[in-house]
């Protein structure tokens, strides 16, 4: 399916809170219209298999990327939301698709977002005791000196 | 004495990290009533390596041999996902030879790994002969690997524009005599687990995912097929030269573990059909098409997924016009797969559960990344 055709029918709905993104390739929607706009896409437009969800971390924002696809047709769609540093916060999409659960659950565990509405979110792949958030670009992979080892 | 004045307390077991039947470091934590499934708690990351930021510290070439241990009982399919991703995002063009070989590597890995699920599964249920004959003909498939390039699990075989290495003049006759002799193997291994009632009863009406908790859970790969779900990225939205080629899409209709298992025989039948049909027209030519010196893909995202062993292979990727990916997400189909085994474990009893773990054939590798 063509996201520019998508973006036309959804517009007037949307109004400004959505926007198509500068190379049409995602739609791009504000956080509190995130859980409304998944939904429509689900059961509207028949997008019905949550295919990716992971977040991006940019310098001065996180963006959350969910790509949908129908099971029905293969067609797919791409949903970016952007998530500011301050807050860290984005609703969580479990209610939409059970299948957001565990990928939540490693976003926040990679990138310290938080998903308001999750009911389970705790670390996943990292163990519990890990304070950092590996997968921000803050978080440096060195080397530990042999040496200070022993 | 009733059952009914019987007071039973809840315990908790753990299964795993270190056991036979959970397929590698997979941790689960039950909370039983007798021999009953009240609540399952995954716990997962036992082999967490890091690959994502790895790869953003690794220039485009040098990721790739990461991708073998994601979903290392099919490494070749992860090479194909990965290097199709840079390929999509660069345009680069991949001559002829090499995607046939990509097709033909591909679906051998395929019929590996599913050989691995269906052979674990036989001795999970107690059926030790029935996994040493798969296991035995995966050999030989891991033997065509290495006489072709080197590497039994870690393949490293796609490159960006092409593949490694092509056939030597001895793979012909080598892969002929496995086919041929593979038919009749697959027959014996049906007689012998698929067609046998211990497994069957062990199997039949257990661990049932409805269609709508299949796609709900994002289920994907055998077991959604399994679930009634027509569902394969090879026919719905063929990538590579899956559209040349004749096959069908096996569909059962049940969801339970015996469904999720033999759909795995049936797929490994249409995997051969396209094996003979590649031998077939494989054309000569260059392994490798036209790419820069130095792999540095414009600025902007891609998102690509194959149809992997396990489910849709998925890998999302941030490029900001440097050496090396500033973002790249592996959207593996077994971390997702596994998730929904909280839901189906309420009420199932042990044994079952084993029956249930082995017929979702994950990967936990590709699990924990």
């Amino acid at each position: 399916m063509n996201i520019a055709a998508l973006f036309n029918e959804l517009q007037p709905i949307y109004k400004d809170k959505l926007l198509l993104s500068t190379d049409t390739t995602a739609l791009i929607i504000t956080q509190d219209q995130l859980i409304s706009l998944l939904s429509t896409l689900r059961t509207r437009h028949g997008f019905n298999l949550l295919a990716l969800l992971t977040a991006v971390d940019y310098p001065d924002h996180y963006q959350m990327v969910y790509h949908l696809m129908s099971t029905k047709s293969a067609d797919m769609v791409t949903v970016q939301v952007n998530v500011s540093k301050s807050s860290s916060r984005v609703p969580s999409i479990v209610s939409i698709w059970s299948a957001a659960n565990v990928q939540e659950r490693e976003v926040y565990d990679m990138f310290g977002i938080t998903f308001d509405g999750h009911p389970y979110l705790k670390r996943i792949l990292n163990p519990d005791d890990f304070t950092e958030f590996p997968l921000r670009k803050s978080f440096v992979l060195q080397s530990v000196n042999r040496q200070s080892l022993s | 004495m009733t059952t009914d004045r019987l007071i039973t307390q809840e315990f908790s077991l753990n299964l795993g990290p270190q056991h036979p039947s959970t397929h590698g470091v997979y941790r689960v934590i039950l909370t039983l009533d007798g021999e009953k499934i009240v609540h399952a708690e995954n716990v997962i990351g036992y082999l967490h390596r890091g690959i994502e930021k790895l790869a953003e510290t690794l220039t485009y070439p040098q990721f790739a041999p990461y991708t073998d241990r994601l979903d290392y009982l099919a490494g070749v399919l992860n090479n194909i996902a990965y290097t199709q991703t840079i390929e999509k995002h660069m345009q680069i063009v991949v001559p002829e030879r090499a995607q046939y070989l990509r097709v033909l590597f591909g679906e051998l890995s395929r019929i590996a790994s599913h050989l691995v699920c269906v052979s674990s599964m036989a001795l999970d249920l107690n059926s030790f002969t029935g996994w040493m004959y798969a296991f035995a003909d995966r050999e030989k498939i891991l033997d065509l690997f290495e006489m072709t390039f080197g590497g039994r699990l870690t393949t490293n075989y796609a490159r960006i524009g092409g593949v490694s290495k092509d056939i030597p003049d001895t793979f012909m006759s080598a892969i002929r005599s496995f086919l041929d002799s593979f038919y009749g193997r697959l027959k014996d291994f049906n007689d012998l687990v698929s067609f046998n009632q211990i497994f069957i009863d062990r199997t039949k009406g257990v661990g049932i995912i409805s269609a709508d908790q299949a796609i709900d859970y994002g289920l994907t790969g055998a077991n959604l097929r399994a679930s009634g779900v027509h569902f394969d990225l090879r026919k719905k939205s063929p990538y590579g030269l899956y559209d040349r080629f004749d096959f069908d899409i096996p569909v059962l209709q049940t969801g339970d573990c015996y469904d999720r298992y033999y759909i795995r025989i049936l797929e490994i039948i249409q995997s051969l059909r396209i094996i003979e049909q590649v031998l077939q027209s494989i054309p000569e030519g260059t392994l490798m098409g036209d790419v820069p010196r130095v792999i540095k893909p414009l600025a902007g995202e891609t998102f690509h997924q194959i149809e992997g062993a396990k489910g849709l292979l998925g890998f999302h990727l941030v490029s900001d016009g440097s050496k090396s990916p500033y973002r790249l997400h592996i959207h593996a189909p077994s971390f997702v797969n596994i998730g929904i085994i909280p839901e189906i474990a309420k009420g199932m009893l042990i044994q079952d559960f084993i029956a249930l773990l082995a017929s979702l054939d994950f990967v936990l590798g590709e699990v924990d990344r």
